[in-house]
């Protein structure tokens, strides 16, 4: 009973200081830039900063049978994702299950072309590695099964950029270009220098040359008032701009299409947390495939879960998941998915009916809840599923070489 | 961006050819002389490249204006880690024969700038 206490009381000093450490990592982790480090990055390469995170997937804790959704949506990860996952019957005890998800190709050279990184088609830069723990206790013989799951995920098709925010930007352009216009066309008139330039080539004395001289100096005068206008529209319109930024990263990473994503993962059993009882138990491998639409988007999958352990609870997963994005921030989803199991003795296909709801933070930062029926047995506890997710993407910041089109 | 300079043909109509790469977006062209009426243009875009033709007149009739023409175009690049490159040609001027790709002028990491002048000789 001791035991068992003090381990609650770890997991519970663990569970609320990473939720505490979550809640003000935004503020505080390395991947925020500061002012002078936005320097010397702009300086370096041309750096976005873009919003990854589409929503919680993390393959280890499918694995794991603990994964807050059964079809996981493609998104683009992160260099590195932390997951936070509460699933109880009814939320009271605090998280036990959490997962770290990283992508290698950031990590190993951040710096690529910008036409590689639009395309389509994508393997190793969307190929993700998570790793994920969750605790399964059984009260009644004070034991508990610590599991240990390494999974992989990659997207070799995430669509293509959304159109709908074409028609914002040219609203920008056109705002920036009314200002350009119409500001210059207001202080050129005004301009002393120039009015006595203009008055200057009315003179039929001119020679050729001194002719060509005025033109260069009205030229000259004309690009310096320019060059006033560009500096004042970087002072008045900072919010245009910054605007147009977020319209153009979510015009890249809100993408519509085809979407496919392949996953794997395998799980390790460890008894009582005991390190030498580690057994092989689990594996699987799946694909989620869909059309995204602005609003509404289909997905299905199709999924294999073996388990070595208990080889007659072999699994044949497939289902379907229709999501409705309310909000650039909020969607909800409705998720349907049939299991149907390798043993004779069972010819039923058991299902697992859910609604998430997924919601945007911050930048990088998604919650996530669970409201459904499961499909019975495993690790999760009786028919119902609530579960929380919290997951935090760290590093979104992509740098792209320059190319020099004209020396 | 410097000024410009050309040699018209007296009685031969003046075409403006601007051609705009890596651009997934523009707002339309601004050309106009100093009297600021929009000169005519046509657009004639495809998916890899922007295209505008603008009419400034014919040759005698834009030389008789002894003032520049400016050519205004804001833009964002599809691709922020390459310059947006402009491509003039003309048509109806004696000089100059070529000019040379421009890059726009960058105003911050998702907009440009094309602003240039143009004066017409006799």
């Amino acid at each position: 009973m001791f035991k068992k206490t003090l381990r609650d009381t770890r997991c519970g000093i663990w569970g609320v200081g990473s939720i505490i450490l979550m809640l003000f990592l935004p503020t505080s982790y390395s991947g925020q830039t500061t002012p002078e480090k936005d320097a010397i990055l702009t300086k370096q390469d041309t750096v976005i900063s873009l919003d990854l995170l589409v929503t919680p997937a993390s393959p280890a804790f499918v694995v794991l049978g603990v994964e807050p959704a059964s079809i996981e949506r493609p998104g683009s990860p992160t260099d590195l994702g932390i997951t936070i996952l509460s699933s109880t019957n009814n939320l009271t005890v605090l998280p036990r299950n959490y997962a770290l998800e990283f992508t290698p190709y950031w990590w190993c050279d951040g710096t690529r072309s910008f036409s590689s990184f639009k395309n389509p088609v994508t393997f190793l830069r969307t190929l993700s590695i998570s790793v994920a723990t969750a605790t399964r206790e059984f009260p009644s013989t004070d034991s508990f099964i610590t599991s240990l799951g390494l999974g992989v995920r990659c997207s070799p098709f995430r669509g293509k950029p959304n159109p709908v925010y074409t028609d914002s930007i040219d609203n920008i352009l056109k705002a920036a270009h009314s200002f350009y216009l119409n500001r210059f066309n207001e202080l050129e008139p005004q301009d002393a220098l120039l009015k006595e330039l203009y008055g200057k080539l009315k003179d039929p004395q001119l020679t050729e040359e001194e002719r060509k001289e005025i033109q260069v100096q009205i030229g000259e005068r004309r690009d310096t008032i320019k060059k006033e206008v560009r500096e004042e529209f970087l002072v008045t319109h900072d919010a245009i701009i910054e605007r147009l930024n977020r319209t153009v990263d979510m015009m890249q990473m809100n993408r519509i299409g085809l979407k496919i994503d392949v996953a794997g993962a395998f799980a390790l059993d460890f008894p009582q947390g005991l390190f030498e009882n580690g057994t092989f138990s689990k594996f699987g491998g799946w694909v989620t495939a869909g059309w995204e639409c602005p609003k509404v988007s289909f997905l299905g999958v199709l999924r294999l879960l073996g388990n070595s352990l208990y080889t007659d609870s072999t699994s044949f997963d497939f289902g379907g998941r229709l999501i409705r994005n309310v909000t650039e921030d909020l969607s909800v989803s409705l998720e349907g998915l049939g299991r149907w199991y390798w043993k004779l003795s069972d010819d039923n296909i058991h299902s697992r009916l859910d609604v998430i709801v997924d919601y945007a933070l911050f930048k990088n930062n998604a919650l996530s809840f669970t409201l459904g029926k499961d499909y019975g047995g495993g690790l999760t506890e009786g028919e119902l599923i609530v579960s929380m997710n919290l997951k935090q993407g760290f590093g979104s910041r992509r740098p792209v070489q320059k190319l020099k089109l004209l020396d | 961006m410097p000024m410009i300079k050309c040699r018209v043909e007296p009685h031969k109509q003046v075409i403006l050819t601007v051609t705009i790469d890596n651009a997934i977006a523009i707002s339309s062209i601004a050309a106009y002389f100093r009297d600021k009426n929009q000169l005519p243009y046509q657009s004639q875009h495809t998916k890899k490249q922007k295209v505008f033709l603008v009419k400034p007149g014919v040759g005698h009739e834009v030389a008789g204006k002894k003032q520049p023409m400016r050519c205004l175009i804001v833009a964002t690049p599809r691709d922020p880690s390459r310059p947006i490159t402009v491509t003039c040609e003309l048509k109806g001027v004696l000089k100059p024969a070529y000019i040379p790709p421009q890059e726009a002028d960058r105003v911050s990491e998702n907009m440009r700038v094309f602003d240039q002048d143009f004066w017409f000789n006799a």
